[in-house]
């Protein structure tokens, strides 16, 4: 039942059940559709799937060579239907291939799989090549060369080895032995020449009974490998011959089985063709190197051939040297051999798995594509005698299946997964290589590879260019002679995973937080192509609030950080004009002592160092406070006391533990308040009646200040004053036991001298970063006077500088210019700007400075690339745009050793277009992520 | 120390009673006795249980503290031979009685090691190798030593070394054709014998002929070549079968189902014939596993290695299953207890884990109804540890064969020689052994020369307390 198709299936059509859809389809499509429906009881049959793959080639005489897409129906380990636009029932799982060939598993016609048997005879039809098969062994490296029948070879080494099997290499235990006796195995040439002399002994000895002497054998020479030839066959079928062997040659014989003739001179193949002619029996020939030389012998007669393939792709031939007996194959007589039934094989000796290799190499030899994969499936498979069930895919032949990750024939495809009889029988193991070849790759506005591939591992672009190297097993991609290869798209400013969150973040919080695994609004802006947001608060803090770098794929958090502080932004917006750029500045000043107190540390850390390197005497100066004295006198303000606040906003009464040391007059301190993740120090005063200190804990008010008095033993009444706030304190002592705390004077010096580093302060930490140029200022500015102050200030802390926004910016182009300053467009790229219409990207592109575009919104950023579009439609070069979403950006913010390029060493994340991504009419194929597709 | 044994046998009668009391007794079969008596009667166990009268003539032998266990069987062993295979493939007319060799250290090294019971048989290197046979490993001469004269013919189905599995094969195929054409002619030839007899001329033809000859042949017709052959095929043989891989095991129940010996066959299996779990299960014949426990095979693409411990399998499987020893492991894999001890931390059950040291095998070669627990009836074969079989730290105290003492490990010579002491009566705790190595340097010399003149005087060895004068 051939499934005829034609043309392609359109990719976007639904697959129904045939009986509801009310396409019009071909007759014999509707009668598959109603036969399989019938079948289709319960979804759970094991070996039932259905494949669909780029391309599916069937290997069949007649019908179309290869179905592209195609789709392989199995039911329960057989095939049952194949085609381009058939109708798969709902119920069956489905298995896609993108970018794979799916063809029927390999059969090897030849193999030395079955080691050469250790009898002594010469003929010896007795023995089986099926007894050497252990079908519980692992056969994966076969498997992992595609290989899934194979035949068994009793050995070439005697004129009769035996009778031959054909196996296959997985599947259900029982199927895996499809012709026990497939043949008898005969040897023609000089390898069988001088068996050893062949013994028997009487057992048990005796002396009654002579022990007979060894026998000789033929053949040994061509003389005498047809005479013993015949001579075995008259003596087993005349009956007295009773022994294994002689009764096994005569029942084969009777039978009819098929002979495999194994010879590679041409004299052999010659005597070889006479003695099938004379015996008129069906037979065919293995090996057959000098076949050339009795070609139309060869032909005339239509033997089959399996032609093994020169040998040497492991580690070379070997010499051949003047020895004018030995034989080896030859690639140019493969052409010489017209139409002859022919199968390809692996030289003996050679592993199996080489099959697909050694059969591509037969191209060279003038053969056609389309020839060669039929010599290593089907036509093999015709004749050892299988082809019912294997070599081809059809319905009702067994479901042995190879998939290809790409052309079958070319090196740098391999193997996917095998099914045998439906089942799994091989899957590749996962790398995470991938290769993506295309017409186009796109490296800057200058450079372009034509016809070049990118190799991306372990989620990191490893190489790029004319040709790179595609590791075992990597995965492949074709995008075509009109494929555009091109670095992820960068959204500048975004927003994306804030979810609405309006608040403005301090200084010391990294957007890092947010970042969890992808949700559906990272994967709508990825599946547009863009592949990194820089993430920023809608509005930011006066000190400047962090920006992170963000993949929109990955999977988890720490796949998607490219850095948690890409980026301090600073909005000068709705600054005061005669303040513009101080808060900026004076966050400036602040990171540069915080910088300075660092460098001295570090300064001192390598003195200190090589001091000690010297081996030279350290001052140690324990400059550490630790007041451990214990008050033994109980005194009026010592101890534990349990405070009540109350009153002003304070709704219900908060109680809070306050411990308190006096000293003289003074009075230290610390209190608890609940709901406070830490205790607070309190300072203060005493002058025996009244108590007046201060809370240490930061409000916009300043700290809270405490006037109570001691009205009576253990019982302080006062209020807390917060500006205009008044909270009443009523505390009472609970312990006059002296209270211990260490109150912790910053080391400077450590234990053995050497010096301690500052505390670390969160907030000042990406100002420093800045300060050490490793990340850019952002700065948000509305009007030139604005951009002026930054700039100005840039330059005089010698900082990295990105104006956000920047109405007016081209003013002062050369400035941002001279700079290497930035710009990021607003998303409004063509706008009616004093009353004409501006493209202000293009304007500042052509004056040479760098530019970017943002999307300031959340998973808006999607329209990024149409926003982009719209700019090169309104003037922009579409390379500048490309430029803009990839390699500017990237080097604005001084990720460029990460994103935004093709290069060795940056992340995988590029995309494949089909076109330039700016001229209309291009369409955005696929998005990879860190190596892996975004679905 | 099998000679000390012997000499008992050679300068006396053996006491004919003999009661072990105070001992923990685990018969494996059935429930374990805390402190119990095991009396001996003329070779045999007559009561075993918490409160055993002894008779009054019987010499009570107390093993507090001890735990008696039954003699351990090993199921298959090629080292009581002088050679472990024959050159020939197929030899079904050899005998293991021949080649036994009684002075052969292997049987004194089982003693110590508690095994009671070896079922000698040549080793896995045939097509058809020879007879097997039980012993035991005390005796002067084979007919001595033998618990159970024939077991069953040797088979492989794995490839003879230097051989490959189409030549196995075919031998084996083979053979048993060339059984049937032997039988079909001797049929023919008594057939022929008998018109003679009568002076009559052959009037039918050969198939005929066959089939009136075969009620005609005796057994004491067939030759050596064959005797043994057709025993097997009929069923009166035992049958042993190696298979080194598991794809040998389907192989090897359909060789033994044409012809006829598969409800008598047991499968010897090799390393990873455990993935063919569901055939050997199905096909219920008792197993005998590899000396080797755990089963190592690498994956060739991945490269990674995988672990699997084969008893485990079995017993989830619950297919009972014979434990072997290795000898020739340096490590504790030459005890048959720690074997079982191994199959118990690697989760099976206790009572698995002691049955296929001891029922198990016994059941496999056929003397399950004389050895291979303590029960009353069976032979007295029991092992005296001093502490349970299971753990490390136990070693075999006493070793009674047929309720004859057959090992004694205060007067075992070797153990003396490694240790460097003198036998003492109570055997000291390991500690104190530690320290004796360097004072008793000089004696170990002295030692080694008394052993040599030991062996003839050891009945009169100075007496401990636990051993009564002789008779």
């Amino acid at each position: 039942m051939a499934n005829r198709d034609s043309g392609m299936a359109d990719a976007a059509m639904p697959w129904r059940r045939c009986a509801c859809s009310g396409r019009a389809i071909g007759l014999a499509t509707a009668l598959i559709c109603l036969a399989l429906s019938n079948h289709f009881a319960s979804a759970d049959e094991p070996r039932s799937f259905v494949i669909r793959a780029k391309r599916v080639i069937p290997v069949l005489p007649d019908g179309p060579w290869v179905y592209e897409p195609g789709v392989v129906v199995v039911y329960d380990g057989k095939v049952v239907a194949v085609g381009s636009d058939i109708g798969i029932p709902d119920d069956l799982p489905v298995v896609e291939f993108a970018d794979a060939t799916v063809m029927p598993g390999l059969v090897a016609a030849a193999t030395s799989l079955a080691p050469p048997h250790t009898g002594d005879e010469s003929i010896a039809a007795g023995y089986r090549a099926v007894d050497a098969f252990l079908p519980r062994d692992n056969f994966a490296t076969v498997l992992a060369g595609g290989v899934t029948t194979v035949h068994l070879n009793p050995g070439d080494h005697r004129l009769l080895t035996g009778q031959g099997a054909v196996v296959r290499l997985g599947g259900p235990l029982a199927g895996r032995v499809l012709k026990e006796r497939a043949d008898l195995t005969i040897t023609l040439g000089e390898r069988a020449f001088h068996p050893p002399r062949d013994v028997t002994y009487q057992t048990p000895a005796s002396s009654d009974v002579a022990i007979p002497p060894a026998v000789r054998q033929r053949p040994d020479s061509r003389m005498g490998q047809m005479l013993g030839l015949e001579e075995a066959l008259a003596r087993a079928e005349s009956g007295e011959w009773r022994d294994i062997h002689g009764i096994a040659l005569r029942e084969a014989w009777d039978s009819g089985a098929l002979l495999r003739l194994q010879v590679q001179r041409n004299a052999d193949i010659a005597a070889g063709i006479a003695f099938l002619r004379k015996h008129n029996r069906e037979g065919y020939l293995v090996g057959g190197a000098e076949a050339h030389l009795v070609r139309s012998e060869v032909v005339n007669a239509r033997i089959p051939l399996v032609y093994q393939l020169p040998r040497g792709l492991r580690g070379g031939a070997g010499d051949v040297g003047y020895d004018p007996d030995r034989v080896e194959a030859e690639l140019t007589a493969l052409a010489m051999l017209g139409d002859v039934p022919l199968a390809l094989a692996t030289w003996s000796g050679e592993p199996v798995s080489d099959l697909r290799l050694a059969a591509a190499t037969a191209l060279r030899a003038g053969l056609s594509e389309r020839r060669v994969i039929e010599s290593i499936t089907r036509v093999p498979a015709e004749i050892i005698g299988v082809a019912d069930r294997v070599g081809s895919l059809a319905p009702g032949r067994d479901a042995d299946i190879v998939v290809f990750s790409g052309d079958p024939l070319a090196t740098g495809s391999h193997v996917e997964r095998v099914y045998i009889a439906g089942e799994l029988a091989f899957e590749a193991p996962k790398t995470s290589a991938l290769v993506v070849r295309a017409g186009t790759i796109w490296i800057d506005e200058n450079r372009r590879i034509r016809d070049g591939a990118v190799l991306v591992e372990n989620g990191v672009i490893t190489a790029v260019g004319h040709s790179v190297p595609h590791p075992p097993f990597a995965r492949f991609i074709d995008a075509g002679s009109d494929g555009f290869i091109t670095p992820g798209f960068i959204d500048a400013f975004g927003h994306l995973g804030l979810d609405g969150d309006r608040a403005s973040t301090s200084p010391e919080l990294s957007l890092a937080t947010i970042v969890g695994v992808p949700g559906p609004p990272e994967r709508r802006v990825a599946k547009s192509g863009v592949t990194t947001v820089l993430v920023a608060p809608y509005s930011s803090s006066p000190q400047g609030s962090q920006i992170a770098a963000v993949r929109t794929g990955g999977k988890d958090r720490d796949a998607r950080m490219i850095r948690a502080t890409a980026g301090v932004v600073f909005d000068l917006r709705e600054t005061d004009p005669m303040d513009v750029g101080v808060k900026f500045k004076k966050r400036l000043e602040e990171g540069k002592k915080y910088l300075e107190k660092w460098r001295n540390f570090e300064k001192e850390l390598a003195e200190w160092k090589e001091k000690k390197a010297k081996g030279e005497p350290i001052k140690v100066e324990a400059k550490r406070e630790v007041v451990k004295e214990a008050e033994e006198k109980p005194d009026p303000i010592t101890g534990t006391w349990t405070v009540t606040l109350s009153g002003g906003p304070i709704e219900q009464s908060l109680t809070a533990t306050m411990k308190l040391r006096l000293s003289g007059s003074d009075i230290e301190g610390r209190i608890m308040v609940p709901g406070q993740p830490e205790e607070a120090k309190v300072t203060g005063t005493f002058d025996g009646k009244h108590i007046s200190g201060t809370i240490d804990v930061e409000t916009p008010f300043g700290p809270p200040a405490i006037e109570a008095d001691l009205i009576e033993d253990d019982h302080i009444v006062g209020v807390v004053k917060l500006a205009e706030i008044k909270i009443d304190l009523d505390a009472k002592r609970t312990s006059k036991e002296s209270v211990e705390f260490k109150i912790v004077k910053k080391k400077t010096r450590g234990k053995e001298g050497e010096p301690l580093p500052p505390t670390v302060d969160e907030g000042l930490e990406p100002i420093r970063a800045i300060l050490e140029k490793k990340i850019s200022a952002v700065v948000a500015a509305r009007t030139p006077a604005q951009i002026d102050a930054a700039l100005k200030v840039a330059k005089e802390f010698e900082v990295s500088l990105v104006v956000l926004e920047g109405d007016g910016a081209a003013a002062l182009a050369d400035r941002l210019v001279e700079q290497s300053v930035g710009v990021i467009v607003p998303a409004d790229v063509y706008r009616f700007v004093d009353e004409r219409w501006y493209h202000e990207a293009d304007d500042l592109s052509r004056k040479g400075v760098a530019v970017a575009f943002q999307s300031n919104a959340e998973d808006a950023a999607r329209s990024l690339p149409l926003i982009g579009l719209r700019a090169v439609e309104r003037g922009m070069a579409a390379d500048a745009a490309l430029a803009a979403f990839t390699r500017l950006a990237a080097k604005m913010y001084k990720l460029d050793d990460k994103i935004g390029s093709l290069q060795p060493g940056r992340l995988g994340d590029l995309l494949i277009f089909k076109g330039h991504p700016f001229e209309t009419g291009s369409r955005l194929e696929r998005v990879i992520i860190g190596g892996e597709d975004v679905e | 120390m099998t000679l000390a044994a012997i000499a008992r046998l050679a300068h006396g009668v053996p006491p004919a009673k003999v009661a072990l009391q105070g001992g923990r007794i685990i018969p494996v079969v059935g429930e374990e006795i805390a402190k119990g008596t095991i009396l001996i009667e003329n070779e045999r166990i007559t009561a075993l249980g918490e409160h055993v009268e002894v008779p009054y003539d019987a010499m009570v032998v107390d093993v507090s503290g001890k735990v008696l266990f039954p003699g351990m069987i090993d199921p298959h062993s090629s080292r009581g031979l002088d050679i472990a295979n024959e050159n020939l493939p197929v030899t079904p007319y050899l005998d293991a009685y021949d080649a036994l060799d009684p002075s052969k250290l292997y049987f004194e090294d089982a003693l110590r090691d508690g095994i009671t019971s070896i079922h000698v048989i040549v080793s896995n290197n045939c097509v058809i190798g020879g007879l097997g046979r039980v012993v035991h490993p005390i005796g002067l001469t084979p007919d001595e030593m033998t618990l159970q004269p024939t077991t069953g013919l040797k088979i492989g189905v794995s490839p003879k070394q230097g051989s490959d599995r189409l030549v196995q094969m075919a031998t084996l195929r083979e053979t048993f054709r060339e059984l049937k054409d032997y039988l079909d002619k001797l049929a023919e030839q008594k057939y022929e014998e008998s018109l003679k007899k009568k002076e009559e001329e052959i009037d039918v033809g050969p198939d005929e002929a066959i089939k009136r000859g075969k009620e005609l042949v005796r057994p004491e017709d067939y030759d050596d070549a064959h005797r043994n052959l057709v025993k097997l095929t009929r069923g009166e043989l035992g049958a042993f079968i190696y298979c080194d891989r598991a794809s040998d095991v389907a192989r090897t129940i359909g060789v033994a189902k044409e012809n006829g010996f598969f409800t008598r066959s047991v499968l010897v299996l090799g390393p990873d014939c455990f993935k063919a779990i569901d055939e050997i299960k199905a096909a219920g014949r008792p197993i005998v596993l590899f000396s080797d426990l755990i089963y190592r095979e690498r994956d060739p693409v991945s490269g990674k290695i995988a672990e699997t411990f084969v008893p485990k399998v079995f017993a989830d499987a619950g297919v009972a299953f014979s434990l072997q020893p290795n000898p020739d492991a340096s490590l504790a894999e030459r005890y048959l207890n720690y074997q079982a001890s191994r199959c118990v931390r690697n989760g099976i059950a206790r009572k698995t884990a002691l049955e296929s040291i001891t029922i198990n095998p016994a059941k496999a070669v056929g003397v399950g109804d004389r050895v291979g627990s303590l029960e009353v009836g069976k032979i007295a074969n029991i092992v005296v540890f001093n502490g349970d079989p299971l753990d490390f730290d136990t070693w075999v105290d006493l070793v009674y064969i047929k309720g004859i003492k057959a090992y004694d490990r205060t007067t075992d010579v070797r153990l003396k020689q490694l240790l460097g002491e003198e036998p003492k009566e109570v055997a000291e705790k390991p500690e104190e052994k530690k320290e004796q190595p360097k004072e008793k340097a000089e004696e170990k010399k002295s030692g080694e020369e008394d052993s040599a003149k030991e062996a003839p005087n050891k009945g009169d060895k100075p007496s401990d307390g636990s051993e009564p004068k002789k008779p």
